[in-house]
């Protein structure tokens, strides 16, 4: 599951089109209107090119009520809240802090979206020159040790995880 | 554009001054120059909340009246680092691993 973190840094990655592809992919209403719908009413060009890649390729999830009532958390974190009882096996792409330390406390599995291309290079879906060129078009949204890290992973091919 | 209301607000004669000498550079008028402060005050607050874990990127884009494309626009402006924590990275990453090897 995307929030709107996770979609646009995918998206500016140019990594979003093949996440959705080789991963199943689901959005919660809330968040689509966060990126697509409020994002080409303020006239930003990248929601419409978002909702191109979204549209007919990932599940667009309903969200009825918000469960929570977290006032740290906007509708589109709130909306994932809301549906992750109802999805199993569900993995949250975000690299919002505050949102993230939320799922931890609930036990949800998370993946910040600088660890995609490494998985998708590790996977043989996209070379290790891709993967860095994408995690080069990250660098100014995401902190600088994360993109070392990721880099570092990218190289060692996931072998540092095996030693810890 | 969120409601308004009116706060009264004793502010010192020097930023007075100062918002009258931006008001006639900006072509506006005192009260738009101090509003146009209080929101860049505002926004830079908000980002430094967002880059410490206490608002999310959502909610903080909610409390501006932005989207979140314009957060991370202004954070870059402000060059203010937004992201997981060395902990939530760390675990993002053992996740990474374990989802690359069930790949292979």
């Amino acid at each position: 599951m995307l929030d709107a973190d996770g979609i646009i840094k995918l998206y500016r990655a140019g990594m979003l089109d093949l996440v959705i592809r080789t991963f199943s992919c689901a959005v919660p209403q809330t968040v689509y209107d966060e990126v697509v719908t409020k994002g080409k009413a303020y006239f930003h060009q990248d929601a419409e090119v978002i909702e191109t890649i979204l549209t007919g390729t990932v599940t667009i999830i309903p969200v009825y009520r918000h469960e929570h009532q977290e006032s740290r958390l906007g509708t589109g974190e709130l909306g994932i809240l809301s549906i992750l009882p109802r999805e199993q096996n569900t993995i949250v792409v975000s690299d919002d802090r505050r949102f993230l330390a939320m799922l931890a406390t609930q036990g949800t599995p998370f993946l910040t979206p600088a660890d995609l291309p490494v998985v998708l290079a590790q996977r043989g879906i996209v070379t290790k020159g891709e993967a860095k060129e994408a995690l080069d078009r990250l660098r100014p949204m995401i902190r600088l040790a994360a993109y070392w890290d990721a880099l570092q992973d990218l190289e060692l091919g996931g072998r540092h995880h095996e030693k810890e | 554009m969120k409601k308004s209301k009116v706060i009264p607000l004793r502010i010192p004669e020097n930023l007075d001054e100062l918002a009258a000498l931006s008001a006639r550079e900006q072509h506006t008028d005192k009260a738009t120059a101090l509003r146009q402060w209080m929101h860049q005050g505002a926004a830079h607050y908000v980002l430094g909340l967002v880059a410490e874990g206490r608002v999310s990127i959502g909610r903080a884009a909610e409390l501006l009246d932005l989207t979140v494309y314009d957060l991370y626009h202004l954070a870059e402006t402000h060059g203010i680092e937004l992201g997981a924590s060395d902990e939530q990275r760390q675990q993002s990453r053992a996740l990474a691993a374990k989802l690359a090897q069930e790949g292979q």
